[in-house]
C-alpha cells in the first residue's frame, strides 16, 4: 500500500472509504484523534454511570468476607473471628442479637428421617415451622418443605399438586411432604464447582454460604427440588428473627447464594427434634440415629415397608416414606 | 497463504530482544486498526456501546438487588443467560469446521479464511464467559473456582472441566492467531512448529467444548428433558450448523466491506457442511421425538409441554415452533442445487439455522428442563427486560470483540499493513 | 518429511506436558483434600445410661360437664359427672345424643357403634371402662384405646404415630408426648379435616419482569 496515507484510515482498515487529499491529512488526523479521545472518555464515563449501582451493592459487603475461605479450612480462631463479624452484620443489618453457633457432628450419629404416609393429613404446619425456624425470607415465603397432595392410586408425582387450599385430609388423596433426602450420594454435591456444599460425617449435607458462588448447578441437579436460592437478600421482622443460629444452617442467608434443609442441624446437632417434627401434629414424622438399633428410626425402618423417592436415580436417601399396613 | 506469500520472509531468527521491541509495536498498530475505520464501522461501534452498556448498567442492577430482578425462580433456576451460553459454546465450536478442510483437507480457500473461524471461537468464549458470570449469584467470588487459591471441584464436578476446556479452548485459539498475525506483521513465515500442533489440538479441544456443555445437562439424572445419550451428538451436529451460518454470513460482508479475499471455495465448503450436518440433526431429532412420544409417560412430560403446551401453559410453544419450523425449511433450501451460486437462498437458510438453533440450544432446551420441576409443579418462565437487556449487552460486547478482531486481522492477512510497510516507505 | 516429523515430536511433547499437568492437578486436589483440618477432631456420640423422662401429657383426671348455668362472674358452672350419675340407672344401650333427655345433647358420636357404657364405667362414671369390666382413670385413658387400636399403640410406643416435642437424643435431654385424646376426639376419633397454613407463594417467573425496586 502506498506508503504516504501510512496514519490515514481509510486506506489501512480496508474499508472504502475514499483516502481524503494529502493537503488536509494532518488536520484531519488531528481532528480524529481529538474525536477518537472525546469519544473514550465519553465513554468511559457512560461506562462508569451504567455500572454505578454495583457500588451500592458493595457497600452490603465487606473485605473480609469477600478474602474468607472455604469453612473446612477456617481454623477455631478464624471461624470464632467470622462469627463475630456475621453476628455484628446481623445485628447492624437487622437489629436482632443472635447466637451464631458451630455445632460440629458427633461420631456414631447418623441422622435419618422418615414419614408415615397414612397418618400424614396435609397441614403443612411442618413447613410453616421450617420457614420460622431457618429464618428464611418473610416476602418469599419460602420453606425447605414442599407438601404435595397425591392422588390414592399413584404414587406418580404428576398427579401431585402443592397449590392445594382446600380443608386436608381429602378422603381421596394422601399428602407428602418433600425436602431434602440427605442422600447418600447426594447429585448436588457431585456438581458444585467450588466444594461450597458438602456431606458431613453425620450424613447431613450443607451449604457454607460464604463460599457458594450461586451457579445454582446444584439446584439443577437435584432430583427432589430442596434446594432454594436467595433471589434477594432475605427480609425479616427483627421480633421474628430465631436468634438460635447455626453457622452451617438456619443463620440468615446473604443474597446469592444457594441454601437447603439441613434437618434443623443447630437443634439436631444439640439432641433436639428438627423444627417440622415438633410441628407435626399428627407425629407422620419420625427422626433418630440411624446408627442406634434401639432408635425410633430404627424400629420403623425394620418392621415397616418403606421406600425412599425415585430410587431409580441411585441417590440413596436417608429420607424414608411408609405407610401403616 | 494470500497470494503474496512469496514475498514473506522464510525461517527468520531472531533473538528475544527483537520481540521486545517489534511486539509492542505490533500491540500499537492493533490499536490504531482497532481505533480508526470509516463512518459506518464508527456508527457500528457506537451502536454496539450504547447496547453493552444498557446491559452493563442492567447486570448492575441485577448485581445491587440480587436475581430477583430476573425472573427465574427455584423452580426454573437457569434461564436466558445458560441458554445462549449453551448456544455461544456451540458458535465457538462450529469455527472448527473451517480449521477442519483448512488443515485437514488443505483446502487453498478455506486456509485463506479460517482466521475468521477462529477469531469467532475467541469473541464467542469471550461471550460464553460473560453470560456465566452474569448468571451467577456472586460473581464476587467468582475468585473460588480458580484452582489452587480458591476449591476446585475437579474431576467430580462437570462444571469444572467445562471451565477448564472453554479457557483452555480460548487460549488455544488466542495462541494460534496471535502467532499468525504477530508474524505476518513481522512479514514472516509462520513456523509450522509453533501453531500447527495447536491447530490440531483445538480441532478436538473444539469437540471436547460442546460434549463437555453436553454432560453438563445430560448427566442429571433428576431432568428426564436431558437425560439423553444423544444430547452430546446433538450439541455437535447443531454447533456445525449454527458454526458455518454465522461465518457465511461474516464471509460476505467481509467480502463486501473489505479488500480480503474470500475464496468462493470457502463458501461453498461451508455450505455442503451444513447441508449435511442439519440433516444428521434432524435425523437425531426425530428419533428423539419418536423416543419421547411413542414411550409416553412421565419421561415425555416436559417434550410434551415444550411442543403441545400443558392445560393453558404454553410459554414455550411459539419458540419451539418457530425453531423447527425454520430448521426444516432451511433443510430444504439447502437441497437446492447449486445453492452456493443463489446468494440469496443461502443468506435466508443461513439466517434461519442460525435463529432456529438458538431458540433450539436455549428456550428448547434449558428452560424444558426445569418445566415442569423434579416434583412436577407447572412454573413457567418468560425472560424480564433486565435478562433481555443483559443478554443483548452481552452480544453486543461480543460483536465488538469480533469486529475489532477482524479489524486487525484482516488488513494484515490481506497484506496491506505490519512493519514490512513501515520499513520499506 | 523433514517438517512434519518435527510437528509430529511437538504434538508427542505437547501431549506428554498436557498428561503431566493432568496428573499434578489429580494430586494436588487430592492433596488440597487431604489437607482438611475441620478444626479439630469430631467427639464420639456416647448416650449416657441414665435417660431423661419421657413425659405422655396427661388427660385430666375427671372430666367436668357444663351445667348450662352461669356464676355471678359469667364463668359457666361445671359439674362433676356423679352429681346426676350416682343417682341415675345407667342405661348400656344409649348410643346417640338423641337418645338422651337432658345434658350431652350437643355431642356426636361417631365411634364406630360403641355405646356410651362402652367406655364409661356404668358403675363409677368417674372413671372409664376395659373390656374385662375393669376400670381405669380418666388420665389412663390410653389403656382404653389400645384394647382395640392395638396397630396404632404398637407405633405410638414404637415413636412413628403420635406428636411429640423435645429431644430425639434422651440422654441429653426430656420429651414431651401426646396422648390419644390430645388429638383424637374419643366420642368422634376420626382426625378432623383442617384448613392448611401456609400456602406456597411461588414466584411466578412470569412477573419477575416487574422486579423489586429498591
Amino acid at each position: 500500500m502506498s506508503g504516504h496515507h501510512k496514519e490515514s484510515c481509510g486506506s489501512h482498515c480496508g474499508c472504502h472509504t475514499p483516502p481524503s487529499n494529502g493537503g488536509n491529512d494532518e488536520g484531519l488526523f488531528n481532528r480524529r484523534n481529538l474525536l477518537k479521545g472525546a469519544g473514550a472518555t465519553l465513554g468511559v464515563a457512560a461506562f462508569a454511570k451504567a455500572m454505578a449501582p454495583i457500588t451500592e451493592w458493595k457497600e452490603s459487603t465487606s473485605v473480609d468476607e469477600f478474602l474468607q475461605t472455604h469453612y473446612r479450612e477456617l481454623s477455631k480462631d478464624q471461624l470464632a473471628e467470622v462469627i463475630t463479624r456475621l453476628e455484628e452484620e446481623t445485628k447492624n443489618d437487622y437489629g436482632a442479637e443472635v447466637n451464631i453457633s458451630d455445632v460440629r457432628p458427633q461420631k456414631g450419629v447418623k441422622f435419618g428421617y422418615a414419614l408415615n404416609l397414612s397418618i400424614c393429613v396435609g397441614c403443612r404446619r411442618c413447613a410453616k415451622a421450617c420457614h420460622e425456624e431457618n429464618n428464611h425470607d418473610r416476602t418469599s415465603g419460602n420453606s425447605y418443605i414442599t407438601v404435595l397432595e397425591m392422588s390414592k392410586g399413584s404414587m406418580d408425582m404428576e398427579q401431585g399438586h402443592a397449590d392445594y387450599n382446600h380443608p386436608v385430609p381429602q378422603p381421596d388423596k394422601f399428602y407428602m411432604p418433600v425436602q431434602c433426602q440427605q442422600c447418600e450420594n447426594p447429585p448436588c454435591v457431585d456438581v458444585c464447582p467450588v466444594e461450597a456444599t458438602w456431606k458431613e460425617p453425620d450424613g447431613i449435607v450443607v451449604v457454607d454460604y460464604n463460599w457458594c458462588i450461586g451457579c445454582r448447578y446444584c439446584e439443577a441437579a437435584c432430583p427432589y427440588h430442596a434446594r432454594r436460592f436467595n433471589w434477594t437478600k432475605p427480609e425479616v421482622p427483627k421480633e421474628e428473627i430465631n436468634i438460635e443460629q447455626g453457622y452451617l444452617s438456619n443463620r440468615i442467608r446473604p443474597q446469592g447464594v444457594m441454601e437447603k434443609c439441613t434437618f434443623c442441624l443447630h437443634r439436631t446437632r444439640k439432641g433436639k427434634l428438627p423444627a417440622c417434627l415438633e410441628a407435626c401434629p399428627t407425629g407422620a414424622r419420625v427422626f433418630g440415629n440411624l446408627l442406634d438399633p434401639t432408635s425410633e428410626i430404627r424400629t420403623v425402618l425394620a418392621n415397616k415397608r418403606v421406600f425412599v423417592l425415585k430410587e431409580e436415580l441411585g441417590t440413596k436417601p436417608n429420607f424414608f416414606y411408609f405407610f401403616d399396613e | 497463504m494470500s497470494s503474496d506469500d512469496s514475498s514473506l520472509i522464510k525461517n527468520a531468527n531472531h533473538s528475544a530482544g527483537f520481540h521486545v521491541n517489534s511486539y509492542p509495536k505490533f500491540l500499537r498498530m492493533a490499536v490504531r486498526l482497532c481505533t480508526s475505520g470509516s463512518w459506518t464501522f464508527y456508527a457500528w461501534m457506537i451502536f454496539l456501546s450504547c447496547v453493552a452498556l444498557v446491559g452493563a448498567n442492567a447486570w448492575a442492577l441485577q448485581v445491587r438487588d440480587g436475581m430477583i430482578r430476573t425472573a427465574m425462580t427455584d423452580h426454573v433456576s437457569w434461564g436466558l443467560y445458560i441458554a445462549n451460553f449453551t448456544f455461544l459454546v456451540g458458535l465457538a465450536a462450529g469455527g472448527v469446521m473451517m480449521v477442519i478442510p483448512a488443515y485437514i483437507y488443505k483446502d487453498k480457500d478455506m486456509h485463506d479464511t479460517v482466521i475468521i473461524g477462529e477469531l469467532l471461537a475467541i469473541a464467542s468464549i469471550a461471550m460464553c464467559l460473560m453470560f456465566v458470570i452474569a448468571d451467577l449469584g456472586r460473581p464476587d467470588r467468582f475468585w473460588h473456582m480458580i484452582p489452587l487459591i480458591g476449591k476446585f471441584n475437579w474431576p467430580i464436578s462437570m462444571l469444572t472441566w467445562d471451565v477448564i476446556v472453554l479457557n483452555g479452548y480460548l487460549l488455544l485459539n488466542l495462541h494460534i492467531c496471535g502467532y499468525l498475525l504477530y508474524k505476518r506483521f513481522l512479514g514472516e513465515v509462520p513456523n509450522p512448529k509453533w501453531y500447527v500442533p495447536f491447530v490440531f489440538i483445538s480441532i478436538a479441544w473444539a469437540i471436547s467444548i460442546h460434549t463437555v456443555t453436553a454432560f453438563l445437562y445430560c448427566g442429571l439424572g433428576g431432568r428426564p428433558f436431558w437425560n439423553t445419550a444423544l444430547l452430546a451428538p446433538r450439541f455437535l451436529t447443531t454447533a456445525f450448523c449454527a458454526g458455518p451460518a454465522f461465518i457465511i454470513i461474516v464471509l460476505q460482508i467481509i467480502r463486501r466491506m473489505t479488500h480480503m479475499v474470500v475464496g468462493a471455495g470457502s463458501i461453498r465448503t461451508l455450505t455442503n457442511i451444513m447441508r449435511i450436518t442439519i440433516l444428521i440433526n434432524l435425523v437425531m431429532l426425530a428419533s428423539e421425538l419418536f423416543t419421547e412420544f411413542y414411550t409416553g409417560g412421565s419421561h415425555a412430560t416436559a417434550a410434551r409441554y415444550l411442543y403441545f403446551g400443558h392445560h393453558g401453559l404454553n410459554a414455550l410453544q411459539p419458540w419451539i415452533w418457530t425453531s423447527t419450523i425454520s430448521i426444516v425449511v432451511a433443510a430444504v433450501l439447502l437441497m437446492r442445487p447449486n445453492i452456493h451460486e443463489h446468494m440469496k437462498t443461502l443468506d435466508v437458510a443461513c439466517i434461519l439455522i442460525f435463529v432456529g438453533i438458538w431458540i433450539e440450544k436455549g428456550m428448547g432446551l434449558i428452560i424444558p428442563g426445569f418445566i415442569p420441576s423434579t416434583l412436577h409443579e407447572w412454573i413457567e418462565y418468560i425472560p424480564s427486560a433486565i435478562e433481555w437487556k443483559v443478554s443483548a449487552g452481552i452480544w453486543a460486547a461480543g460483536l465488538i470483540i469480533y469486529t475489532l478482531l477482524l479489524k486487525v486481522a484482516i488488513p494484515i492477512f490481506a497484506g496491506q499493513t505490519g512493519a514490512q510497510q513501515g520499513k520499506n516507505q | 518429511m523433514q517438517e512434519i516429523s518435527k510437528t509430529g515430536r511437538t504434538i508427542v511433547v505437547i501431549a506428554v506436558l498436557i498428561i503431566l499437568a493432568i496428573i499434578s492437578a489429580v494430586a494436588l486436589s487430592y492433596l488440597q483434600s487431604k489437607n482438611n483440618p475441620s478444626h479439630g477432631e469430631l467427639e464420639t456420640w456416647t448416650p449416657s445410661d441414665s435417660l431423661h423422662p419421657v413425659t405422655i401429657h396427661q388427660p385430666d383426671l375427671m372430666p367436668m360437664v357444663d351445667s348450662g348455668k352461669k356464676d355471678r362472674e359469667g364463668k359457666a358452672v361445671m359439674i362433676r359427672c356423679n352429681n346426676c350419675h350416682d343417682t341415675k340407672e345407667p342405661n348400656t344401650l344409649t348410643e346417640k345424643a338423641s337418645d338422651l333427655n337432658d345434658f350431652h345433647q350437643h355431642m356426636t358420636f361417631r365411634h364406630n357403634s360403641l355405646k356410651c357404657a362402652s367406655c364409661h364405667h356404668p358403675d363409677d362414671y368417674e372413671s372409664l371402662r376395659l373390656a374385662d369390666g375393669s376400670s381405669v382413670t380418666f388420665s389412663n385413658v390410653m389403656d382404653l384405646c389400645a384394647q382395640c387400636h392395638g396397630p396404632q399403640y404398637r407405633d405410638y410406643n414404637n415413636g412413628s404415630h403420635g406428636g411429640m416435642n423435645g429431644y430425639w437424643d434422651l440422654s441429653r435431654g426430656p420429651r414431651t408426648r401426646n396422648n390419644c385424646v390430645d388429638c383424637h376426639d374419643s366420642h368422634a376419633p376420626a382426625y378432623p379435616k383442617v384448613m392448611p397454613v401456609f400456602p406456597p407463594k411461588t414466584r411466578v417467573g412470569t412477573q419477575g419482569a416487574g422486579g423489586h425496586q429498591h
